[in-house]
Order: C-alpha cells, then sequence, then structure tokens
C-alpha cells in the first residue's frame, strides 16, 4: 500500500515537472520581451517578462498588480433566448479579470502602453521591433499607440457576440437549467467546477462567481495551445461546465 | 451436471441481470459527449460520420471564439441554399425560408455544406461523407423542404393546433417560431430511446406530435388507428422502432421528413399509404387492398395521384365537392369516405353511419355540408355518398365506364334527388318509405325500416352479401355490376327468372312473395313468363317528385324505355289505383297495354 502511494506520487511529480517546463510566460507568446511575435525592442525593459501586465509597485488595483489601464471600451456581449445568466454590462466587464485581458485583446489600448517601467511611471511608449511577420498576424506594430491587436486569432476586439459569453453569474444558468451544468464546488476561498481539472469561476460566493476569460485560460502556461487551462480533447474543456 | 451452474443462479440476480440489461437497452441515455451519440462527429463517435483525428466534440457546432455571431457559437459554414418551404392547402400558417436555428441545422442536413467546415478551425477532416465532404442519405433533407414537417413559423393556434405547455420540452423559439429545436434535441440521442432521433422527449403513442397537434377526433373517440395493439414493425413498414399500430400512433400514417406524399406528410401516395397495412401486410385484420382488384370497384387505385384534396368541400374555392363542373375529373380516394384520425369499429344504424366513417363529413338531403357528430361521431351513411353521387356536375351516366345503362321514363342520376324523401317513392334510405303496403319483405325488415346503401352496394363476399362471406364489410369492391352486393341482372330485355338473378331484391323481398302474386298480380308473369327483370318497370333508387307523382310513379315505378314503349295511343304511364291494384299504358314484349288493369 505504501509502495503503491509512493508511485502514485511520483508520477504527480513526474507529471507537474514536465508540465512546469512549459509552464512559465518566458519563451511563451505571452513573453513579449522575447518570445512572442510581438515583442519589444526598449533595451530598459528587454528582458523583463512580468512587466508587460504586472509591476510590484504602482499597479491598478482591480487586478492583482496589473501593470496596464483597464480597458474603458464599450463591449457588444454574447446574447441567446437560451442563455439564462444575465449579460455584463461593459463596466462589469472591465472591473473585473475579464478587463484585464481586453487591455490588450480588445485592441483599444496598444500592448506597449503600461503604467510602470522600471519604478519610473512610464509616460512614453515602448518602442515594439517592426517584424514583418508580427504585422501582418496581429496588426500595425508601429510606434507609440499604435501598437495594439487588431488582427488574428487573440484579437478579439469589442464586438464579443461571437465569443463565449464573460462576467455572466455561473450560479444564474445552473439553478435555471440545473440538468445543463456541473454545480460548483468550493476548495477554500476558491469556487471551482469540475471534478478532473477544475476551473474556477471568479467571485466571493458561489451566488456571485462568475466565468471569466481566465475560468478557461491561463495567461500563463500555454503547455496545450491558446492558454487552455486544460486539455480539451474530448471537449473536456467544455463538458467541465456544461452537461450536453 | 451440465445445467448446474445455470440452476445455481439465483432467480432475484437473474432478475437483477435483466432489469440491468433491461435499462442498459431502454433508458441509457447518450448525450452528445457519449461515444453513442451520432452528433458526436469527434474521431471517437459512433459514426458513420465521424472526424478522422480531432477529438473534440463541440467544435464540430460550436467555438469559444471566432464563431458566427448567431448565437449559439455556431462554428458551422452555413448554407446559401433557397429552400422550398413545405405548403398545404390544410394549413393555416405559411412557412417561408428557414430562420433562426433551422439555418443552423440545415447547415449539416442541407448536405449542401462540406461537414467540419468551421469558422474557427478550417475544414476538419472527415469520413462517411460524400466526395465533397456533404452529409448524404436519409438524415441530408436537401433544398426541398416541401417534404419535411414545416419549420420556422409561428403556428397559427386553434382548434387543431395549439402551443406547447410552459415547462413542455417542446418549445417554440424567442419569436415564437417553430424550429427543428423545437422537436429535436441535438445534444440528446436518446430522450425517445427507441427512435433515437434526437427528440426532445419520447414519441410514443406521438406523444411529440400531439404535444401541439390536438387533432379533431384523435383523442377524443376510440379511433383505431389511435389504439389498436396490432404489430406494426419495421418488417411491415414501421420507420420509427415502435412496434404496434398504437405505439407508432401519428406516424403509422405521417413521416415527418422526406415523405412520399409531401403535404399532410403522408408515408406514401394517398391510398397507398392505407394500404400499407390494410393490404396484405397483415397489419390490420382484412385486406381492403384486395377488393379493389375486383372488376367493379370505387377508382380508389385507377387514378393516383388523384385531384382528391383534404380541405375539398362546397365552400372550397380551389377544391369544390360536389363538382361544379362537367369537366372536373372524377376521384375516390379512401380519405373520402373514412377519416383516419377518428376511424373505429363501433356499431350504428341505419341511417347513422358506423364507426368505420366516423370524422367524415357529407352532404345531406337538402345538398347542404352537414359534419359528423353523436357517437361514433359520424354523418348519415348516405350523406357521404352524396357527396359524389349527388349534385357533381362530372357524373359518367349515361356515358359512364360501365355501360349500358337504363333509360328510364324519368331519367335521373342525382342521387340525393331520387332519395328525396318527398318524392313519390323511394327506397328508405334517407327516410321510411312511402308505401305501406309492400307484403314482400323479409322479417326483421318493416315498411318502417330504415336501409343502407351498402345494403345493395357493398363487397359481393362481405357480410352483407345474401349468402355472407368473410370478406371485408363496404364498397369498395364486388364482381358485380353497379358494386353491387349480389347478382341483379338487368341489361337482358329477356331474362330467365330464378333465386341467382335477382338475389340483391331477394335479400329483402321474399322471392316465394313475389312470385306467388302477393303484391302485384301480375308479378310471376312479367317475371317468369315474360322473362322481364325487375328494373324493367322499377327503379330502385328513387322518382324525383320533380318529375314524377303518386299515381304514376309509386312503387319506384319508372319504365326502362330500352325495353318498354309507348302504347298505339302513344301513352306510357303506369296508374296506380289502390294497394295492389293499377292499370298500365304501353306496349311490351309486343303486348299492348291499354290499358291492362289488375
Amino acid at each position: 500500500m505504501r509502495r503503491a502511494l509512493f508511485g502514485a506520487a511520483l508520477i504527480v511529480l513526474g507529471g507537474a515537472g514536465s508540465a512546469a517546463a512549459q509552464s512559465t510566460v518566458a519563451f511563451g507568446p505571452h513573453d513579449l520581451s522575447a518570445g512572442s511575435a510581438i515583442r519589444n525592442t526598449d533595451a530598459s525593459i528587454n528582458g523583463q517578462t512580468c512587466v508587460f501586465c504586472h509591476t510590484p509597485h504602482e499597479g491598478s488595483p482591480t487586478v492583482p498588480l496589473w501593470n496596464r489601464s483597464t480597458a474603458t471600451s464599450t463591449y457588444q456581449v454574447y446574447a441567446s433566448s437560451t442563455m439564462d445568466a444575465a449579460a455584463p454590462t461593459s463596466a462589469q466587464i472591465q472591473s473585473g479579470v475579464t478587463g484585464a485581458c481586453m487591455s490588450c485583446h480588445d485592441g483599444s489600448i496598444a500592448v506597449d502602453v503600461l503604467a510602470n517601467l522600471s519604478g519610473v511611471a512610464h509616460a512614453a511608449s515602448v518602442a515594439f521591433t517592426r517584424q514583418a511577420t508580427a504585422k501582418a498576424t496581429y496588426g500595425a506594430s508601429g510606434t507609440g499607440t499604435s501598437n495594439v491587436l487588431n488582427g488574428g486569432a487573440p484579437f478579439l476586439g469589442t464586438d464579443l457576440r461571437n465569443d463565449h459569453p464573460i462576467t455572466i453569474i455561473y450560479e444564474t444558468a445552473r439553478a435555471a437549467t440545473p440538468t445543463e451544468f456541473v454545480t460548483q464546488a468550493i476548495s477554500g476561498t476558491k469556487i471551482t467546477v469540475g471534478t478532473t481539472e477544475p476551473l474556477p469561476l471568479y467571485g466571493a460566493s458561489t451566488a456571485t462567481a462568475t466565468v471569466e476569460c481566465a475560468s478557461c485560460h491561463n495567461p500563463h502556461n500555454n503547455a496545450r495551445g491558446f492558454f487552455l487551462r486544460k486539455s480539451n480533447a474530448g471537449s473536456a474543456m467544455c463538458l467541465t461546465c456544461h452537461i450536453k | 451436471m451440465r445445467h448446474a451452474p445455470a440452476r445455481l443462479v439465483p432467480p432475484a440476480l437473474l432478475f437483477l441481470v435483466m432489469a440491468v440489461i433491461f435499462q442498459i437497452t431502454t433508458k441509457a441515455q447518450a448525450p452528445v459527449s457519449s461515444p453513442a451519440n451520432k452528433h458526436n462527429l469527434s474521431v471517437s463517435g459512433p459514426g458513420p460520420v465521424r472526424a478522422t483525428g480531432t477529438t473534440e466534440i463541440c467544435i464540430f457546432c460550436h467555438a469559444p471564439h471566432n464563431a458566427s455571431p448567431a448565437p449559439p457559437l455556431w462554428n458551422q459554414a452555413q448554407s446559401g441554399v433557397t429552400y422550398t418551404p413545405y405548403s398545404s392547402t390544410t394549413m393555416a400558417a405559411s412557412p417561408g425560408a428557414p430562420t433562426g436555428s433551422a439555418k443552423l441545422c440545415l447547415s449539416c442536413h442541407d448536405g449542401t455544406v462540406a461537414v467540419g467546415a468551421t469558422l474557427s478551425r478550417g475544414s476538419i477532416a472527415m469520413t462517411g461523407l460524400n466526395a465533397a465532404a456533404q452529409l448524404v442519405g436519409g438524415t441530408a433533407l436537401g433544398a426541398n423542404l416541401s417534404d419535411d414537417h414545416p419549420i420556422s413559423f409561428v403556428p397559427v393556434t386553434g382548434p387543431q393546433i395549439v402551443n406547447p405547455a410552459a415547462g413542455d420540452p417542446v418549445k417554440l423559439d424567442a419569436h415564437g417560431e417553430l424550429q427543428c429545436r423545437s422537436c429535436h434535441d441535438p445534444h440528446q440521442q436518446d430522450l425517445d430511446s427507441v427512435t433515437q432521433k434526437f427528440l426532445v422527449k419520447s414519441n410514443a403513442q406521438s406523444a411529440l406530435c400531439l404535444t401541439c397537434h390536438q387533432k379533431t377526433f384523435w383523442s377524443t373517440t376510440p379511433s383505431s388507428h389511435r389504439t389498436s395493439t396490432r404489430p406494426f414493425t419495421a418488417l411491415q413498414g414501421a420507420h420509427t422502432g415502435y412496434t404496434t399500430v398504437e405505439s407508432n400512433g401519428c406516424e403509422s400514417c405521417h413521416k415527418p421528413h422526406t415523405a412520399p406524399g409531401a403535404s399532410r406528410m403522408l408515408k406514401d401516395v394517398e391510398e397507398k399509404t392505407c394500404a400499407a397495412c390494410h393490404g396484405l401486410s397483415g397489419v390490420a385484420s382484412t385486406n381492403i387492398s384486395a377488393e379493389f382488384n375486383k372488376i367493379y370497384r370505387h377508382p380508389v387505385y385507377s387514378v393516383t395521384p388523384s385531384v382528391h384534396d383534404a380541405s375539398e368541400s362546397p365552400s372550397s374555392v380551389r377544391f369544390k365537392l360536389p363538382e361544379v363542373s362537367a369537366t372536373s375529373p372524377r376521384h375516390a380516394e379512401c380519405a373520402d369516405c373514412h377519416n383516419p384520425h377518428a376511424s373505429d369499429a363501433e356499431a350504428a344504424t341505419a341511417p347513422k353511419g358506423s364507426g368505420r366513417l366516423a370524422g367524415v363529413w357529407g352532404i345531406d338531403s337538402n345538398g347542404l355540408r352537414v359534419d359528423p357528430n353523436g357517437a361514433p361521431p359520424s354523418v348519415r351513411e348516405y350523406e357521404i355518398c352524396f357527396k359524389c353521387h349527388g349534385d357533381s356536375a362530372n357524373k359518367p351516366q349515361q356515358a359512364g365506364p360501365y355501360p349500358p345503362y337504363t333509360n328510364r321514363q324519368a331519367p335521373q342520376f342525382n342521387k340525393r334527388l331520387q332519395f328525396d324523401p318527398a318524392n313519390p317513392s323511394y327506397h328508405p334510405i334517407a327516410a321510411a318509405g312511402r308505401s305501406t303496403f309492400v307484403p314482400s319483405l323479409i322479417a326483421p325488415w318493416t315498411t318502417n325500416s330504415i336501409i343502407y346503401c351498402t345494403d345493395c352496394h357493398d363487397n359481393d363476399s362481405g357480410p352483407k352479401a345474401p349468402t355472407p362471406g368473410s370478406g371485408p364489410a363496404g364498397p369498395h369492391g364486388s364482381n358485380y355490376k353497379h358494386l353491387l352486393v349480389a347478382r341483379y341482372d338487368m341489361d337482358l330485355g329477356t331474362n330467365v327468372e330464378s333465386p341467382a338473378a335477382y338475389a340483391l331484391c331477394y335479400k329483402c323481398h321474399s322471392r316465394t312473395s313475389i312470385i306467388s302474386d302477393v303484391s302485384f298480380k301480375r308479378h310471376n308473369r312479367h317475371l317468369t313468363n315474360a322473362a322481364a327483370p325487375c328494373s324493367v318497370c322499377h327503379d330502385p333508387h328513387g322518382v324525383s317528385a320533380t318529375q314524377g307523382n303518386t299515381t304514376n310513379n309509386s312503387s319506384l315505378i319508372n319504365f326502362d324505355t330500352r325495353v318498354v314503349s309507348p302504347n298505339a295511343s302513344g301513352l306510357l304511364r303506369f296508374e296506380a289505383t289502390g294497394p295492389g291494384s293499377g292499370r298500365c299504358y304501353l306496349s311490351c314484349h309486343g303486348i299492348e297495354h291499354n290499358p291492362l288493369a289488375y
């Protein structure tokens, strides 16, 4: 029995270890210092990885140590006659976890506009490399505020009608059609859905916890592509919440 | 010893095993994520249509990003086809082009777009499709939706159509329109585990259909098609997986997709729908189809398709019945006399139609439409006959299909007029007869009796034959001319009298009484000596009040001028002078009647 448990622990650790090799931002698409097609060439910040999103000081209070302005766009959101959760307002989207993601992915604020750079409030934009492939794929990559995402899969824009709804209260949908949604679980302060590789909701209670971009995506780990939190083989990601 | 292991299994355990197997085979649900769900198009799906590599399941229809703006995050390229919608003369709503979620279903199921043509991933490699990766076979509905249940319309509610109740699995969409999704749940294959057609709920006894369809008579009468537990299996032509008439319900006759009889979605064209069960298959207890192989029959099978329409009525603009134009084609379909939603085996007393005729409208003695009522809900039997044999302007006589015909002194082929109770004489179809002196009647018949048209016009080998046969009742077909239930010689100028020659008449009128001259004192002389058929003097239906009178035309006297001619004085008439007495002015068989009295 002891041997078996030890073996199981080894397997878990081994799994964690192999995942760890790919589980950092560094060298992934979110590593704007070097690994991304859109990467900066500013010598003063080159070599830094976290700075494009986080700062140890003077960050935004809404999202932990956020180093960017929060998006202020007006969004068109997903709507369906069979969706029971209330559609979010633009303000609700902006104020939550999704607002942080959208600060780059809605294409409204240049990728290189940061709140704090090297401990000094950064007034001017960081200049990014003008790579022909990046420009073609993700849009303009000139200097200044023109460094916005406006093309390719990462660009969502402000029209979110063709994207899975976000900033929606999961419990509203689950309670309306309990046979269609997996019940939430509470683990410490975290509210999750699913038993195998559960996915996180964001909020203080099951009654208020919402689905956000980060419910499905882990911006720090691109091991599975699309920054997915878990493999979607057999649509396992979708079926974590949806009973279909 | 060899059998010992079987005996060792406790009965209770056997029952448990059986129960588990039963549950697996009949209750197991197959959500779209199940390997058994045909909409699981991933490589792990059951096929035949599935991906060659993709393990994702939802992606064929849904994508979290970059999907079609149309809910629900639709990911399959949509069709650009122009569809032919369903239409029917008995449908109040008018469906147009598919809308809403129907377009999403059709993006695969019209068979014009490659399955796996996704917006977010491009083409996903598939198997089980045609060379262009399009759906083929029964699930490909094509651009012609005229043979499918109508979709994308707001139901016009009324006595026969209701909207689904709140909370019912059957739902209209947000615009109140019926869509594919109203009946089908694309994620749940086995909510009806028998059909496995992704129905939103069990359709046993057509519970799904009846959610909206409140078919007149269907649920309020013991309709045989609703209640029959006779086997109706796939081998016999059932397409649902259900195995009795009762459990197949509506789909015993209707097919909601790709129906050969497009309007009203019949499983076949006209009478062939009925023949599936009422023929050789043995689903119904009698073979009605075979009756139509007889020489004389209603022209049900002779003309297919016919001009019959379910909306035909005196008030119809397009489909007037009785017909008002002499050039309109004649028709007779099963549905002219039978209502498959109401028909049952209830008996009735003349003149009321039996349960087999329940739910059918008719034309009454005044020429007005009359609708069924009572129990069984039927009109008078003759009122159904009057739909075509009364005022119809296209009656074929005397140039009908089976010449020769009589050439009466007072010719009349409108049966409604011939049977009018105001007439000087008539066979008692619509009312008891005029004469109180009919000594030949065989009990239980009396002068107060009312009879059915089918007492004379019926199956010669059926229960109404003088010697009852085992064939089905009803005037479907007979080997005797005029679709008569028994032999009735009438087209020979001279005819040897015998029990067989006038078996039809002798069914009710005692031959002994007739030929012993109890009523007309010269019957025997005419029948035996002159060898004259009954029909030479008698018009079996009746003589219209506008053409005859009680003096000259009582006792159904209306001479057949093929045999009887005016006398030397130019007179041709009968005069009644009392019960069993009268005189005739005519010439017949070279014998001058000027007059001859009795």
